[in-house]
């Protein structure tokens, strides 16, 4: 490894607030760059680190919210109702789930699947 | 020439008579060294035999007579000691199946603990499974139930979702 994975992240993060040019284009170029160091195989962890990084300095929230099948408009409508300017919203299918939603914000979960539901009855 | 005297008169001669007497004392002499000593010595000799052969038979007798008595107060003795094993020996084998019956018991009160403990668990096991089954099945007919109308309990789960995290509860 040329570089430690936390300096590649702090470049990345570093290069996407600066926001010079578009944002595909910065990752392209970075994956470029990983390639030529021979450090691709660490993109996945860097990547991680990196939004880590961008969340940290901008003070935005990530969001992941994880439903059992494709999010309906009128769902999406009323999730927008708490989203916040600038969040970072990563959508999941998880067809374990079976029914109703888990929304991850930074490190705070709020399971309300029907998964869990039944794990809390047949405990 | 002619003897005088009493011996004369009887017709003794006293030289003839002399020495003879001189010639029976010379072969009294001689018997009494050669024959009589030595027989009366071997006499001695034998009855000193015959006596200590005597004696030496009394004693043995009176041994013998001991010999008996002791005899017969060994077997007593021996005939005791047989006795006392004999009581020990069945005092022994009565302690000895009396313990063998107390072991055989508890070894059945442990085996049939142990059957009942098995049991028990093959039983609980058993609910334990059905419960299992049970709740699969249950699981699944909610799930089965969840999948003809999903939108419908999505949607009410996410408004719940919202709900709580418009409280501030996440």
């Amino acid at each position: 490894m040329k570089y430690k994975a936390k300096n590649y992240a702090e470049a990345l993060s570093d290069l996407m607030l600066e926001k010079k040019v578009e944002d595909k284009k910065i990752v392209d170029s970075f994956l470029e760059f990983l390639e030529k160091n021979r450090d691709i195989g660490k993109a996945k962890e860097i990547i991680a680190l990196a939004e880590a990084l961008f969340i940290k300095k901008t003070g935005r929230r990530k969001v992941v919210v994880e439903t059992a099948r494709r999010i309906k408009p009128k769902q999406k409508e009323l999730l927008d109702s708490i989203m916040q300017k600038g969040d970072i919203v990563d959508e999941k299918i998880n067809k374990d789930l079976i029914a109703g939603i888990k929304i991850i914000i930074n490190n705070d979960q709020l399971d309300l699947s029907m998964q869990k539901k039944l794990q809390n009855i047949f405990k | 020439m002619e003897e005088t005297g009493l011996l004369g008169q009887l017709g003794i001669d006293w030289r003839l008579f002399l020495s003879q007497a001189v010639n029976f004392f010379i072969l009294l002499t001689v018997l009494t060294f050669f024959v009589y000593k030595p027989l009366i010595k071997v006499i001695k000799d034998r009855n000193a035999k015959i006596k200590e052969g005597l004696d030496k038979a009394e004693e043995a007798d009176v041994r013998l007579k001991e010999i008996d008595v002791i005899g017969k107060e060994k077997i007593k003795e021996a005939e005791q000691e047989s006795i006392n094993i004999i009581k020990t020996t069945e005092q022994k084998a009565k302690t000895l199946e009396q313990d063998l019956t107390k072991k055989a018991e508890e070894h059945q009160k442990d085996l049939m603990e142990q059957i009942k403990k098995n049991a028990a668990k093959a039983q609980e096991e058993a609910n334990k499974a059905v419960l299992n089954k049970a709740a699969d099945l249950v699981k699944k007919a909610i799930v089965k139930t969840i999948e003809l109308e999903p939108d419908k309990i999505d949607e009410a789960l996410i408004k719940k979702a919202i709900f709580h995290i418009k409280q501030d509860e996440i």
